[in-house]
């Protein structure tokens, strides 16, 4: 089965809770109302194949993360068509289902739980895990008696030790001291070359456009332009600087 | 999915993080769930006697081990599942675990607490009365139905919620009706003949009742008993697939 990304026309929307309520109020009182839809992903075509390490450049809420969770399955489409093959490892937030109050070794396997990756769980990984973290004896203390730099660097660790065909990357980078950094780093441009197919959010990181071979610019949850990773940053920080100068 | 071990690891571990972390900072710890039971059956020995004329034919303290606990694990497994995959949100957004796990772990986090009440209320009630029925000994085969029925229906209420944030709010206020119109602190014998047709249209009763025949009448649950179980069973599994498969694609925008 070959690694693929197949998106086609795609549509996503979100919905107003807050003018969802106050349309059910109307509704009981018989004023019928109408669901309040936001678009999220309007009309996205997008194609992506083995050696490609994609770049999804765009300002907040341009759609970017929203892209990432169409492709992973977070989020069904409303129209179009999303065809995906080979296995998905999304690595949209550092931390998912971590508790403070459980030790950061009952966290890493927690973590492993929420993610629907208990498969790949077993004491070796955990291991690796900790020894990469280097938390050494405080493995076994509680999550909230840690400082902000090792609760990020055993979020860090626990989520990239994966060997998924599609790597999503959103916003990920490695937190803490510089050696821990660069050791991170390391171990993320490595996941990257070995997953087939690669696609980082960023805000234009100069690591991350690195690393990629093709860009795509989003805006108002359209892909604006493709191309290059050098002349799609371009575009994003003349967009930006002829905003600023406008704002 | 159901079948996949892996899943019901992942039921496993989140439902005991969650009880592990209820009582990680409690000196007693897990040792809470000895003692609250405890404290209970010595409440229904003592007080209750006190304050309700019991009929002599009626073991009062007895009735209410086979009916309060499994009356609060139901009724907790709902109550709890309602907004599990509301407060769960930012993981299901950004995970692929398969989200069925979260109801069903906040139904076994209640089925953990439960069978430790439920042991230690019969035992200390075989302690202080020097007699019990063997028949509580087959109380774990009727629990397969009522768990499986518990479970659906958490599935249910768990996907229905994002669409109607009202639901926790609606299964407080029918389970604080359906206390009364369930016989879990009255026994059937003191309801009126002209009413107990209604009670079979209570699947709370029906689902409790064989349960209910085995530790405090002693006697097996009359197959009518055992197929009305089984059957609120059945329309529970089929009521939650239809509500998962109706509302468990898009429920993550309503979350």
């Amino acid at each position: 089965m070959s690694v693929t990304i197949d998106l086609e026309a795609v549509e996503v929307y979100g919905v107003d809770m807050h003018a969802r309520a106050r349309s059910l109020k109307s509704w009981m009182l018989g004023r019928a109302g109408r669901e309040v839809r936001i678009p999220i992903l309007r009309g996205v075509t997008f194609h992506a194949a083995p050696g490609d390490r994609v770049a999804v450049i765009g300002p907040n809420g341009s759609g970017k993360s929203s892209l990432l969770k169409v492709i992973s399955g977070n989020y069904p489409i409303h129209a179009g068509r999303r065809h995906v093959s080979g296995t998905i490892a999304p690595l949209i937030e550092m931390g998912a289902g971590f508790d403070g109050e459980l030790t950061g070794r009952r966290n890493i396997k927690l973590s492993y739980a929420v993610r629907g990756r208990l498969r790949d769980y077993s004491r070796e990984i955990e291991q690796q895990i900790v020894d990469f973290a280097e938390l050494g004896d405080k493995i076994d203390l509680p999550l909230k008696t840690y400082s902000s730099g090792m609760s990020a660097r055993l979020a860090f660790s626990s989520a990239i030790f994966q060997r998924p065909d599609i790597l999503l990357l959103d916003e990920v980078f490695a937190v803490g001291d510089a050696a821990f950094v660069a050791k991170s780093r390391e171990l993320l441009l490595d996941q990257i070359d070995r997953a087939p197919i690669t696609l980082i959010v960023s805000h234009g990181n100069p690591d991350v456009l690195s690393a990629c071979n093709r860009a795509i610019l989003m805006r108002d949850g359209r892909i604006a332009h493709e191309g290059s990773p050098g002349d799609i940053c371009d575009r994003y920080a003349a967009a930006a600087a002829s905003a600023s100068e406008r704002g | 999915m159901l079948v996949d071990r892996y899943y019901a690891q992942t039921v496993f571990v989140i439902a005991k993080n969650a009880l592990e972390r209820q009582y990680r900072t409690s000196f007693l710890g897990i040792g809470w769930m000895l003692v609250s039971p405890v404290v209970q059956v010595t409440i229904f020995a003592i007080i209750m006697p006190i304050i309700r004329s019991t009929p002599h034919e009626i073991d009062y303290v007895l009735f209410l081990v086979s009916t309060f606990p499994l009356w609060s694990f139901i009724i907790g497994s709902l109550l709890r599942s309602t907004t599990t995959l509301i407060v769960e949100a930012e993981t299901i957004k950004r995970s692929l675990v398969s989200t069925t796990v979260f109801p069903l772990s906040a139904v076994l986090q209640q089925f953990y607490s439960f069978l430790i009440s439920f042991t230690v209320m019969v035992a200390m009630w075989a302690a202080l009365s020097g007699s019990w029925h063997a028949t509580v000994l087959l109380v774990p085969i009727y629990l397969v139905p009522v768990l499986i029925a518990v479970g659906a229906i958490a599935v249910a209420l768990a996907f229905l919620t994002p669409y109607v944030h009202d639901i926790p709010e609606c299964v407080q206020t029918a389970a604080s009706v359906l206390f009364w119109l369930t016989p879990v602190v009255y026994p059937m014998s003191s309801v009126p003949d002209r009413a107990r047709g209604w009670y079979s249209l209570n699947p709370i009763y029906l689902l409790m009742r064989p349960i209910s025949e085995l530790t405090y009448a002693g006697r097996l649950p009359s197959l009518s008993d055992t197929a009305a179980c089984l059957a609120v069973a059945a329309v529970a599994v089929v009521i939650g697939y239809a509500v998962h498969r109706r509302c468990g694609r898009n429920f993550v925008y309503y979350l």
